[in-house]
């Protein structure tokens, strides 16, 4: 269960964030647009309203001051002839009605369509009773069944009559509002709708750029030193590549693993033959035989030896993993190979030739190169009957310095030739020969970390040449991060 | 006195083995190659093989394949330094009767040669026993 939330929770992350934010854009995007449209519209539509009034008692003001209806050319004598000249001279504009008042009555109408009735509106009715007949011209805003209607209310008198009426020019201003409103409803209803899609196609697409992130991160989760499943590569974006990279990294620990184990199945191995020996002959002793035990006792501790030796062998390798495994320093090889010839020369007798000593200065690190050198003596003495010929030297050439070791002891037939720097892999000659198995190993380790080779030319019967060969310059490349590029 | 074939390349390990086994009473042969142990091994000559599978010029369980193809019932305890388990199953498949890993207990391995040889003689006296019973039905079918 809770490993379901766990494989949930990157696309919660991401693939949420991205499709909110998104969201959220558009949603504010949508909202300013209607809102402004909304506000224009709005302002708009309070503008014309009152424009259509101010023009409506502007006209009215002029025929009024006038005081000829113009239709007769008469002056008017009363306030009835005045309302209804004036209602005929104008005609009402869209959601514009005209209507009069005499003494508080109803006294007419303008024809055409009424938005509203004012008659049956008590509450634009007492707004226009409101006015007093000598004020001034006055608009209200009231609430009537047809929603807010704007009156401008003009009293009207004519000189010497005692009746006062009110000319009234009503715009149906909330039956607009109610349009717009209706729209901006329109607006919301669609932009709501479009967010939704929005989000919908959003969620997919979302998903599927995330799908691949989700299952690199559940195989990374998984990945261990038994599971290195590769995940299926698809598509040519960054995330592809980013699998493409995932699975070159586990190609890498893979081998790194199984050299590992290797490792430890071939020490085990090599760790066991000597303990089987020790125990066994300490099993099967009788303490009583002096002669018996002490060749027991002898047999162990050259047993312990070969282990404590396998075991610094061990560590030597390890440790050429590490970057500092050599620090190049310049040598004079002259003097490398006198050193090397003469500390050779006390593992066997043999008689000891210098070939040459290349006379030049060269990048390595002396103590390493020396170790290997004497490793490949050694290991010539031990493959070579005493007397034999056994010879030392140094050479450059070019950018690089060659040393070598050449015997006359018992080859190594070709066969074998290409493995004998693989760990343990001993030319079969018996256990009788010392050894941890590991000495070319770490021969090829030290001359790896220089940047150089190491090759054999050998006949069996007739003697094998081992030659170092190494770059005069040392090569300060950076350590192997295991990167590609 | 049963006759061991100790084929063992390490003649360190072949020397204590041989050692302890003649002070138990064992007869011993001790042999450093896969060749020389199978033709040792159907010469019939021994009781018990003790065989390492690391040996040179053929190794042990081709050594132990070849005396299993010939329908050779030489009872065999392998010895090995590898302990991964495809060892043991590759070894066990190709018909050893038992397994010791390096490094073992001497007593454990004389302990292991013992119980083959028990297991062996209990098979012997069963079939005398059916030999008998062979016997008499004859005997019975003659009588009229």
């Amino acid at each position: 269960m809770s490993r379901t939330r766990h494989a949930w929770r990157p696309s919660r992350s991401v693939r949420s964030r991205l499709l909110l934010g998104v969201l959220a854009i558009a949603a504010l995007g949508l909202a300013l647009t209607g809102g402004t449209v909304l506000a224009i519209q709005s302002a708009g539509i309070d503008a014309a309203a009152d424009d259509s009034l101010r023009r409506g008692y502007q006209e009215f003001a002029r025929l009024a001051d006038s005081g000829v209806d113009p239709a007769t050319g008469d002056p008017f004598t009363e306030v009835g002839p005045l309302v209804i000249a004036a209602m005929q001279y104008r005609v009402p504009g869209p959601h514009e009605t005209l209507f009069a008042l005499v003494d508080g009555r109803p006294y007419g109408y303008s024809g055409g369509v009424r938005p509203v009735e004012l008659e049956r509106e008590p509450t634009a009715l007492a707004a226009i009773t409101a006015v007093p007949a000598d004020g001034p011209v006055t608009v209200r805003e009231v609430d009537t069944s047809v929603g807010a209607v704007r009156l401008a209310i003009v009293p009207v008198t004519v000189a010497d009559r005692p009746e006062a009426g009110a000319f009234v020019i009503a715009h149906a201003i909330g039956l607009e509002r109610q349009r717009l409103a209706d729209l901006g409803w329109l607006f919301l209803a669609l932009g709501a709708t479009s967010l939704v899609l929005l989000a919908a196609v959003g969620w997919q697409v979302t998903g599927e750029l995330v799908r691949p992130l989700s299952e690199l991160r559940q195989a990374t989760t998984r990945a261990s030193a038994t599971d290195l499943t590769r995940i299926p590569v698809g598509g040519q974006d960054e995330i592809a590549d980013l699998t493409r990279a995932y699975n070159a990294m586990l190609d890498r620990l893979q081998d790194s693993f199984t050299g590992q184990r290797q490792l430890l199945d071939d020490v085990g191995h090599e760790l066991r033959t000597p303990i089987t020996i020790a125990r066994g002959h300490l099993e099967v002793l009788d303490p009583t035989d002096a002669a018996r035990t002490a060749e027991t006792k002898a047999l162990v501790l050259d047993e312990l030896g070969r282990m404590g030796r396998l075991v610094e062998d061990l560590i030597v390798l390890a440790k050429a993993r590490r970057p500092d495994f050599v620090r190049p320093a310049p040598v004079e090889v002259a003097d490398l190979t006198d050193e090397v010839f003469s500390k050779a020369r006390a593992l066997g007798d043999r008689r000891w030739l210098l070939d040459e000593a290349a006379d030049a200065v060269v990048e390595l690190d002396a103590q390493r190169v020396t170790q290997a050198w004497l490793q490949l003596a050694e290991n010539a003495v031990k493959f070579s009957p005493p007397g034999s010929t056994i010879a030392l030297g140094s050479r450059v050439s070019g950018d690089t310095v060659r040393l070598w070791v050449r015997d006359e002891g018992v080859g190594i037939p070709v066969a074998e030739q290409g493995r004998i720097f693989d760990r343990f892999a001993r030319v079969d000659v018996g256990r009788g020969v010392e050894g941890s198995g590991l000495g070319l190993t770490i021969v090829r380790a030290i001359v790896d970390a220089h940047h150089g080779t190491v090759s054999v030319a050998s006949r069996p019967g007739e003697g094998s040449t081992f030659s170092l060969e190494l770059p005069r310059r040392a090569e300060r490349r950076a350590p192997e991060t295991g990167g590609r590029e | 006195m049963s006759r061991i074939l100790i084929a063992e390349d390490e003649p360190r390990i072949s020397t204590f083995i041989e050692r302890g086994l003649a002070a138990q009473g064992f007869a011993t042969t001790v042999v450093a190659d896969g060749a020389e142990a199978y033709q040792h091994a159907r010469s019939g000559r021994y009781d018990r093989l003790l065989l390492d599978i690391g040996l040179p010029s053929m190794d042990g369980l081709t050594v132990l394949r070849r005396l299993r193809a010939e329908h050779s019932r030489l009872p065999v305890i392998l010895l090995t330094a590898r302990s991964s388990v495809t060892d043991t199953v590759s070894g066990l498949e190709s018909g050893a009767d038992d397994y010791l890993a390096k490094p073992f207990h001497f007593d454990e391995l004389v302990a292991r040669i013992r119980l083959r040889l028990r297991d062996e003689l209990r098979r012997k006296v069963g079939a005398d026993r059916i030999t008998t019973l062979r016997g008499m039905g004859y005997r019975l079918e003659a009588l009229p």
